[in-house]
């Protein structure tokens, strides 16, 4: 429990780092708005401006609480609590991730929206879908290859046939869908 | 299992490539058309887009399917990017208008329009200047008269950012007035809607923007169009409005959409739609269409249309590079 | 007497209209079809009502919008079923649904959920039509009122919305509500016309898309977090616990908060004309600040449900008052209905229920009838929903998948944006992990682009001084409200350092 807890002040130092670089390259993006050709009260730029400097100060401060030995909070815990109620906050996850499962759905995301259009809608959403479930459970492969075949193929023909929502068709195209 | 998913799309693969071999050579057109929005749907590109690929379906006049995809984004400048990967592709038609013309010259644009195949100009708006039925504005002289001695003190509203259509069409004609175009007082609003609330809701003097947007209110009398940029009077609730000719203002803003095919068209294409469309303008379905968007037909064939243009570049240079927008 | 009478016999000659066995089916397909596109995620209202422009040509002018207003509304009901299912937002006014509905589902509750946000959505919905039969000029005169000071003031107030989705740390969600309005900043500048952060890439140049945004945070990053520990759940699956239908304890909460969902999302959606999206966040903040029940709010709380779903129903009617009595689309949606209208041959606008009193009446009664038939539909699909929860895990992470590429390429036709909705599943993930809210960025990128925009149209009106927020009386007020909503939590503490300063016994 106190290993987990270091991990994620780590994470947390790691995370404000990550912010205040970020913020930084924004703001600095921000003064680089060329301004514009009619004279402006408040010009392109300055809302930009105050929102990098905004959020530079909050990462300062997230930074500044992580690296003087965790938050300094002025509220009650119960009242952190309370605040703590939004969508997630309880299950802030503290288990180590299985990045391999992770690392290979990101891959499949990526080849996902790479061939999208290359290959079409139907031939790519079946093929990601197989992947998917060959890798993480091949128990039914056969009832799922079923239900791959409807999100990807069928649900192919009610777009473009029925609701007439263009799809992009692939190599599919040529076979006159 | 694993096997069995990985043949049948080997499968599916092979028939796509023998269908192909065998749909070469035949005559124009062979393929399904797509017509390019380069906006979101509820706007004029989109309608334009639709209503060709509605009188060409209806009146049989292309005989495979045709599409209209959407490619929004960048006042256009996604849906240039979209034609122009398809070079060389005769089965590409793209919608533009005005824009086109103003985001090349300001550089929004990357391309250069003058490799799209022009095809046919078809219809044409304009513009009217209206204020609120109770403004002390009665006439566009009062309007003008005041934004000469203050520019800064009577604000417009337009539903486009500076230096877009709403904007630039009362800058040429304060222009042709004698009033420096960089002094006026420009409120730009996201959408023709948002900028008629404003001036209902008294927060601006007046309003730049197309006709079809503004005519129920005209007609109702909320407002009262001073001017109408066209070059003779419209009909309907437009007949009593001046034109600028009238007012002793020599100059005209003309909102037209054409269409053009993709870079590279072949002259065999070009010349299949001068004919098709040709006569798709003379047909009833067209005719009818126009009528209900209250679009004004101007019909123009390649050669008129690619001529222009030209015109249409050179007087928007002049007037964007006085007021700084072109780079 | 005689205004009466008149009303009678215009509310006779809608239900004559609209209650033709054709209308009453065209009704029907429409809030069917509605209700369809809104559980598929990305083909949104908007999306819906454009692909039917072409169906509705040979129609009746009455027939025509009947169809199109019972697509407009079934989608804005639809739109939560899969925020509450899978967190995948069908539309924008869905997403703060995602935040107790989805909470709702995991406990086994996604049945009350979908139900409340069925009965909530009727009620609202029912609501809107009335205020638009009975006041409709009177509420398009007020809606007049919002000229860009008062916008600007009004998503001021919202965004003090962001405390209450704060989360553990006030700085972090501060930080996740600037990044959003970082967000909104990207594309061509409305105002002037210059580019900023677009890099030179015109998919940019409009900004990020609001729902790839949110699908990215709030449906893959759900993805994400399940394939974490995945190898020990695949098989495992959502089931509904308990009944499908509200719980006498549910009906308890459900109804004031309705209540409350429904007027605020009328007043801001509706009359002021902030849009559904917006709504949804003010009636979700309002909940967190009103309800009695506020602190369970986002660990699947029935009001987190009823209160934004109404609210964005609410604002829906509400923004067909400003299409029919101005004349003006008060939303995207509405916008394409104008255009449709025109296509037929029809010019809303303030002469609209004089010259056509049998398109507008007959409009009229085919919204209610149409949300009776909405929610006879809708209760008993619940059943058939919740279903879908009964499919083994890793099924149901491929589906969210599918439907996300899905929905978010179908709004732009675009491949761009599904990189950019990987991303922000990534994103969402490693902000996760440190516990930074997601919702706040989303608050962001709604209110910071009107909120700018606003703001600027503003300066140029007034010459650029600020006096035009609080010398106008609406504004003023807002200012006043926003200024009462941050500070509130603190006025304990205030009150309590006046009365030591006083020399009073301190508070124990």
């Amino acid at each position: 429990m106190k290993e987990n807890k270091e991990e994620g002040n780590r994470e947390d130092r790691i995370a404000s780092i990550v912010l205040i670089v970020f913020s930084s390259v924004y703001l600095v993006y921000a003064f680089l708005i060329p301004m514009p050709v009619l004279k402006q009260q408040l010009g392109p730029s300055a809302f930009p401006r105050a929102v990098g400097f905004g959020m530079l100060i909050l990462a300062g401060i997230y930074a500044w609480q992580q690296f003087r030995g965790g938050a300094k909070e002025t509220e009650t815990e119960e009242e952190i609590e309370r605040r703590a109620a939004i969508i997630g906050a309880e299950e802030k996850i503290e288990k180590a991730a299985d990045l391999k499962t992770m690392g290979f759905m990101l891959v499949a995301m990526i080849f996902y929206a790479f061939a999208f259009e290359r290959l079409g809608y139907a031939i790519t959403t079946f093929v990601v879908f197989m992947a998917g479930v060959l890798y993480l459970d091949r128990r039914h492969v056969l009832r799922d290859a079923v239900i791959a075949l409807i999100s990807s193929f069928v649900l192919y023909y009610i777009f473009t046939t029925f609701l007439r929502v263009q799809l992009p068709a692939g190599p599919l195209k040529l076979l006159g869908f | 299992m694993f096997k069995k998913s990985f043949t049948m799309v080997a499968l599916i693969l092979l028939l796509c490539i023998g269908f192909t071999a065998s749909s070469e050579g035949a005559a124009y057109p062979s393929r399904p058309l797509e017509i390019v929005a380069p906006a979101n749907p509820g706007g004029g590109w989109d309608a334009m887009a639709r209503t060709i690929n509605r009188v060409l379906e209806i009146e049989k006049l292309y005989p495979q399917p045709i599409s209209v995809i959407n490619k929004p984004g960048g006042g256009g400048a996604v849906g240039l990017a979209y034609i122009f990967m398809k070079k060389g592709d005769d089965h590409e038609l793209v919608v533009f208008s005005p824009p086109l013309i103003i985001n090349t010259l300001n550089k929004t644009f990357t391309q250069n329009y003058k490799e799209l195949t022009p095809l046919a100009k078809l219809i044409t708006d304009y513009q009217v200047f209206i204020v609120k039925a109770d403004s002390p504005y009665k006439t566009f002289n009062d309007l003008l008269a005041a934004v000469k001695k203050n520019p800064n003190a009577v604000k417009f509203a337009g539903g486009s950012s500076p230096g877009s259509m709403d904007h630039l069409a009362f800058c040429k004609v304060a222009k042709m007035a004698g009033i420096n175009p960089k002094d006026l007082s420009y409120v730009a609003f996201s959408g023709g809607g948002e900028a008629l609330t404003t001036l209902l809701g008294g927060n601006v003097a007046f309003v730049s923007s197309g006709t079809g947007e503004v005519l129920t209110h005209i007609q109702a009398g909320t407002v009262r169009a001073l001017a109408i940029t066209s070059g003779v009077r419209g009909g309907g609730p437009l007949k009593d409005v001046p034109t600028l000719k009238e007012l002793g203002i020599n100059t005209t803003y003309e909102v037209w959409r054409g269409v053009f095919g993709a870079p590279g068209m072949s002259k065999e294409a070009q010349a299949w739609w001068a004919n098709t469309i040709k006569k798709m303008v003379g047909t009833k379905t067209w005719k009818e269409s126009l009528e209900k968007l209250q679009w004004v037909p101007a019909y123009e064939d390649a050669n008129g249309f690619a001529k222009f243009l030209k015109e249409e570049e050179k007087s928007y240079l002049d007037l964007m590079t006085d007021l700084g927008f072109a780079k | 007497m005689d205004f009466l009478g008149h009303f009678w016999s215009n509310v006779a000659l809608g239900f004559g209209v609209a209650g033709t066995p054709f209308n009453l089916l065209l009704c029907f397909v429409g809030v069917f079809l509605g209700t369809l596109i809104g559980v598929l995620p990305g083909i949104g209202p908007m999306t819906g009502v454009a692909l039917l422009i072409p169906l509705t040509f040979s129609l009746q002018p009455a027939s025509a919008i009947i169809l199109m207003a019972g697509i407009y509304y079934g989608a804005m009901y639809g739109g939560s079923t899969t925020s509450i299912l899978v967190n995948t937002p069908g539309e924008s006014a869905s997403v703060v649904t995602c935040l107790d509905g989805y909470q709702m589902a995991k406990k086994g509750r996604a049945g009350p959920a979908l139900a409340a946000a069925a009965i909530g959505s009727f009620v609202a919905g029912t609501f809107a039509t009335l205020m638009l039969m009975l006041f409709g000029p009177w509420v398009a005169g007020i809606a007049l009122k919002f000229g860009p000071p008062e916008f600007f003031s009004l998503m001021l107030a919202g965004l003090t919305v962001v405390t209450s989705l704060a989360g553990r740390s006030l700085v972090k969600a501060l930080f996740s509500t600037l990044f959003g309005l970082a967000i909104a900043t990207m594309g061509i500048d409305n105002q002037s016309g210059v580019p900023r952060f677009t890099f030179g890439n015109p998919e940019l140049m409009d900004g990020l898309e609001f729902l790839t945004v949110a699908i990215g945070l709030f449906a893959l990053c759900e993805v994400f977090v399940n394939l974490a520990n995945m190898k020990d759940a695949v098989q495992e699956r959502l089931s509904i616990k308990g009944g499908l239908w509200l719980t006498k304890e549910d009906w308890k909460r459900f109804i004031p908060s309705c209540i409350r969902g429904t007027l605020s999302g009328f007043f801001v959606g509706g009359i002021a004309g902030a849009g559904a999206a917006v709504a949804s966040f003010v009636s979700y903040g309002l909940e967190k600040k009103v309800s009695k029940y506020r602190d369970e709010l986002g660990h699947g709380a029935i009001e987190g449900v009823t209160g934004p779903e109404s609210a964005n129903n609410a604002a829906a009617g509400g923004s067909l008052i400003h299409l029919l009595c101005l004349g003006i689309p008060g939303s995207g949606t509405t916008a394409i209905m104008l255009g449709a209208l025109l296509m037929i041959g029809l010019q809303p606008g303030p002469l609209l229920f004089t010259q056509q009193p049998e398109f507008v009446w007959g409009l009229i009664a085919s919204m209610y009838i149409g949300n009776v038939m909405l929610l006879v539909l809708n209760l008993p699909l619940v059943g058939m929903w919740v279903k879908l929860l009964d499919v083994p895990l890793y099924l149901l992470m491929l589906f969210i998948i599918m439907f996300s590429f899905l929905g978010v390429y179908t709004m732009n036709n675009s491949v761009q944006d599904l990189f950019i909705m990987v991303l922000f599943g990534v994103i969402g993930y490693l902000m996760k992990r440190v516990d930074i809210p997601a919702a706040p960025i989303i608050l962001g990128i709604v209110l910071g682009k009107l909120m700018e925009e606003k703001m600027r149209q503003s300066l140029v009106i007034s010459d650029g001084s600020l006096m035009i927020f609080i010398t106008r009386p609406i504004s003023l007020f807002l200012l006043f409200l926003a200024f009462v909503a941050i500070t509130n939590p603190y006025w304990k503490q205030i009150g309590r350092g006046v009365r030591r300063l006083f020399g009073g016994a301190p508070a124990a």
